[in-house]
């Protein structure tokens, strides 16, 4: 496959089979047992732009009319033209412009990249790609040299373009795919980690989706609609309003009272408390252990801390980090606001690795002022309860297998790499790490939004492609103990990584085949604390 | 041929000072962006593991420990014998360094020269018997870089172009023009090699030819000097179009954006900044977002 095939009309692009696959471990090793990925319909097809590699993530629908497609090639053009302007991309502009200039093409990244590595190394999924192909645009369309004017524009450009290597055309289907294409990579930024010179294909993926969706509106449903207005339209991405909340936070006093015996009032909307406490509110609904721990630690420390039922204060979340930096800079400043008004001292981020990342790091240049309240991880803060003694711990209460999973964000993204490591070495006598592991971590394969991604068969390919390498490290690190009699814990700091592990599993079985189960961290601390009698964690697949 | 020789050689080095000049400022003068940092950062505390001051509690309270020389000293020992490649792939390594070493060898040929002009123009002698020491030492340096310099360049390049071309995964993102800049370095050091054995290995003619530079009087110059001089000029005005300029871009690539961990303090020059670059009007124009309204409006 050739670059500016990317253009060409054709059915597919690339097809994943079974066969190409990275073979998995045992109980996985024979590929025509594992559950095959499921095809779209002929009526999605026939919908939808699919040409790319038969999965839809955003599913964008076929134009009517030639008028139609010019208007998306112009907008898609006008976009780009914008990605390159202080006033519109200030905010990644020397990033994009070092990514897109000075890549020597070594490919040396290549082999970093889970899912390029997953798929059997298929061409489009290769980190360079991606931004080849928009160099290549951006070479041929927008840049104002007097040699790249194609023929058909007056300049010698065919020649020239292609001895340059900028050899592509700019149709419908082309613009069609690299929408699609930029929802292959997880934004984990691993192959930017080994490149020699500074060049990050991750943030090439952010900048092209960036375009999509603020110049013309295209994003996957579950990060925009959904995602992003909802949450600061309804309060929270999930749906979940304060009202709901309120319900939620009920169940958790009685949910607690009934597995410790402690009827513990959890605080919300403190007003001067020392932490704001914010969680993914995925974290409510999905899995309310992990917000009933953090409170049953906090109670046993004596901390004074609160929760918000404002609205977006309740959810931690920020999608806008993935897709559209407007988005992004409105929740951050909603989540600021929140903080401010209640008085509190400072926000604590809970277990969501892209609210640490967005909230804490990349909002930091967004929130000035009486809005940049003092914001930190809730790890190191557990990390001090834990490894001082502060709460009571019986290690011998987790004398299980547990292995750690690094989220992205909150390790290669952020640099918080130990204090969750001393925590579990200090509770969890079996602890064993991953390789590899910390900041060189691989993406469990639901980064930048996947995980939250529903689309058509998109959920297969998260399973089978972005998150095969994942499952494979998992496999591996419990080898020995891969019988599903023996119970082993993957210790998942992130719900969204958390969400992933859980299809992931799901998928292939795994909490079946290999009893190999998931949670967060803060479950284990209180699985293990001395003055809780009966086990917290209850091993029933959710 | 001398005039023309003379202005050639002007120009060449006009235009790559300014070209590169405008390259560089152009990039400074980026605006702030937001922060994409990616962990090891060499100059925290915690680099070994990639540990960063997020790690500590309350950590907008503690004082911060910054190492600048220690990320410089990793940049520079990346530099010295490209040590990421070195690790993933030795065959690459070899004709990849092989290339680089010529390269950095001809930028300290072409100083050796000039500052061996200018030494004569000073009434030192560049030569294997001046009574000088400087005149000594210069003459051997720039008798070892030159041919070093050549026969590296096409052992490098000629490897490079090899390379590039039967491994699959590289042809297919090597352009004709990355090709053309392998022989172009193939037939520039050829040309050189050529020019040392024609001149007895000595360069005394393109030293003579420099110091016809500095005194507005260009000398003539041999047919094999002539080519030597043409295409070393022609090599510094395409530098511009190509990525060379990642020696020094690569540095800012790591300090500015990889490793700006640099938290925004109230009342900060950066937080200054920043109110600034918010106040600017948006043209984007999805329906979320209210274009011609500024940043801070939205
Ligand atoms: S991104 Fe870096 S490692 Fe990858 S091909 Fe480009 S220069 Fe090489
Ligand atoms: S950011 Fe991660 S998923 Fe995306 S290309 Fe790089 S290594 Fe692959």
């Amino acid at each position: 496959m050739k670059i500016e095939d990317i253009s060409k009309k054709t059915d597919q692009l690339i097809r994943i089979e079974q066969s190409d696959l990275m073979p998995l471990p045992y109980p996985y090793d024979n590929p025509e047992k594992n559950p095959p990925m499921k095809m779209l319909t002929q009526e999605q097809r026939d919908r939808y732009e699919a040409s790319l590699d038969g999965v839809l993530a955003i599913g964008i629908p076929k134009p009517q009319s030639a008028a139609e497609e010019k208007t998306f090639i112009d907008k898609f053009l006008s976009g780009l033209a914008k990605l390159f302007t202080k006033e519109n991309n200030w905010t990644f502009l020397q990033p994009l412009m070092h990514s897109l200039e000075y890549c020597v093409k070594c490919q040396l990244c290549n082999d970093s990249c889970p899912a390029y590595i997953a798929s059997g190394k298929k061409e489009i999924y290769r980190p360079t790609f991606r931004p080849e192909v928009l160099r290549r645009i951006i070479n041929k369309y927008l840049k104002k040299s007097p040699l790249s004017p194609p023929p058909s524009q007056g300049g010698p450009g065919g020649l020239w373009l292609k001895f340059t290597g900028s050899d592509i055309d700019l149709n419908w289907i082309t613009v069609a795919r690299l929408a699609e294409l930029a929802y292959r990579c997880t934004l984990c930024r691993k192959c930017a980690q080994v490149c020699p010179l500074g060049v990050d294909n991750g943030l090439i993926t952010h900048e092209i989706r960036k375009l999509f969706s603020q110049e013309l509106g295209i994003a996957p449903k579950e990060l925009h609609e959904q995602g992003t207005i909802q949450q600061l339209k309804v309060g929270s991405s999930t749906g979940l309003s304060p009202k709901a909340l309120s319900n939620i936070i009920s169940f958790m006093e009685d949910d607690i009272e009934e597995k410790t015996g402690k009827r513990i009032k959890i605080p919300v909307d403190k007003k001067g408390a020392e932490i704001l406490l914010m969680h993914n509110a995925g974290e409510f609904i999905s899995w309310p252990e992990n917000p009933e721990a953090f409170a049953i630690i906090f109670d046993a420390a004596g901390i004074d801390w609160t929760l918000s039922s404002e609205l977006v204060g309740y959810d931690a979340v920020n999608y806008g980090v993935w897709y559209d930096d407007i988005q992004l800079a409105r929740i951050a400043i909603a989540h600021a606001e929140t903080a401010k008004k209640l008085k509190v001292k400072k926000i604590s981020v809970g277990e969501c690795g892209h609210s640490h990342k967005a909230m804490i790091v990349v909002a930091d240049r967004v929130l000035t002022g009486d809005l940049n309240i003092p914001r930190e991880s809730a790890l190191p803060l557990l990390e001090d309860l834990v490894c001082n003694e502060r709460i009571k711990i019986d290690p011998n209460k987790n004398n299980f297998p547990v292995t750690l999973h690094d989220p992205c964000n909150m390790v290669r993204l952020m640099g918080i790499v130990e204090p969750q490591r001393k925590i579990l070495r200090k509770i969890c006598p079996q602890f064993i790490e991953m390789e590899p592991h910390g900041v060189e971590n691989y993406c469990c394969g639901g980064g930048s939004g996947f995980a939250i991604m529903q689309s058509m068969n998109f959920p297969d390919w998260r399973s089978v492609i972005s998150g095969r390498v994942k499952l494979k490290q998992i496999l591996e690190t419990f080898h020995d103990t891969i019988s599903p009699e023996i119970k082993k814990y993957v210790c998942a700091p992130c719900s969204n990584c958390k969400g992933q592990i859980r299809e992931l599993f799901n998928y292939y079985n795994v909490w079946e085949e290999c009893g190999i189960f998931y949670g967060g961290l803060v479950e284990l601390i209180v699985n293990a604390m001395v003055d809780i009698e009966k086990p917290f964690i209850d091993w029933e697949w959710h | 041929m001398n005039i023309f020789l003379a202005l050639l050689t002007y120009f060449a080095y006009i235009f790559i000072i300014v070209m590169y000049t405008i390259k560089i400022v152009k990039y400074l003068r980026l605006p702030v962006h937001l922060r994409w940092d990616l962990y090891p950062v060499i100059h925290e505390e915690k680099y070994r593991y990639g540990g960063s001051y997020f790690e500590g509690l309350n950590w907008w309270t503690g004082a911060r420990q910054k190492s600048f020389w220690r990320a410089l000293r990793y940049l520079m020992r990346d530099y010295l014998y490209l040590e990421s490649y070195l690790k993933k792939n030795f065959s690459y390594w070899l004709v990849l360094y092989t290339s680089h070493i010529s390269f950095v060898l001809l930028i300290i040929f072409q100083i050796l020269i000039i500052v061996g002009a200018l030494l004569s123009l000073n009434d030192i002698e560049v030569s294997r018997t001046s009574p000088n020491i400087s005149g000594y030492f210069l003459y051997r340096f720039t008798q070892f870089t030159g041919p070093a310099c050549f026969i590296a360049g096409i052992a490098g390049n000629s490897g490079l172009l090899i390379t590039r071309f039967a491994n699959s995964d590289l042809r297919l993102y090597t352009s004709s023009f990355m090709y053309f800049g392998y022989v172009f370095h193939i037939v520039l050091s050829l040309s050189g090699l050529i020019f040392w054995l024609y001149d007895g290995y000595s360069f005394l003619q393109y030293r003579e030819f420099w110091k016809g530079l500095f005194i507005l009087n260009p000398v003539s110059a041999n047919t094999v000097l002539t080519c030597f001089i043409i295409l070393i000029n022609l090599h510094l005005i395409y530098l511009p179009f190509t990525r060379a300029i990642h020696y020094i871009t690569r540095l800012f690539a790591f300090f500015l954006i990889r490793w700006d961990d640099e938290p925004n303090v109230r009342g900060s020059m950066l937080e200054k900044k920043l109110i600034k670059l918010f106040d600017q009007k948006v043209s984007w124009s999805a329906p979320h977002i209210q274009t011609g309204k500024k940043w801070n409006e939205q």
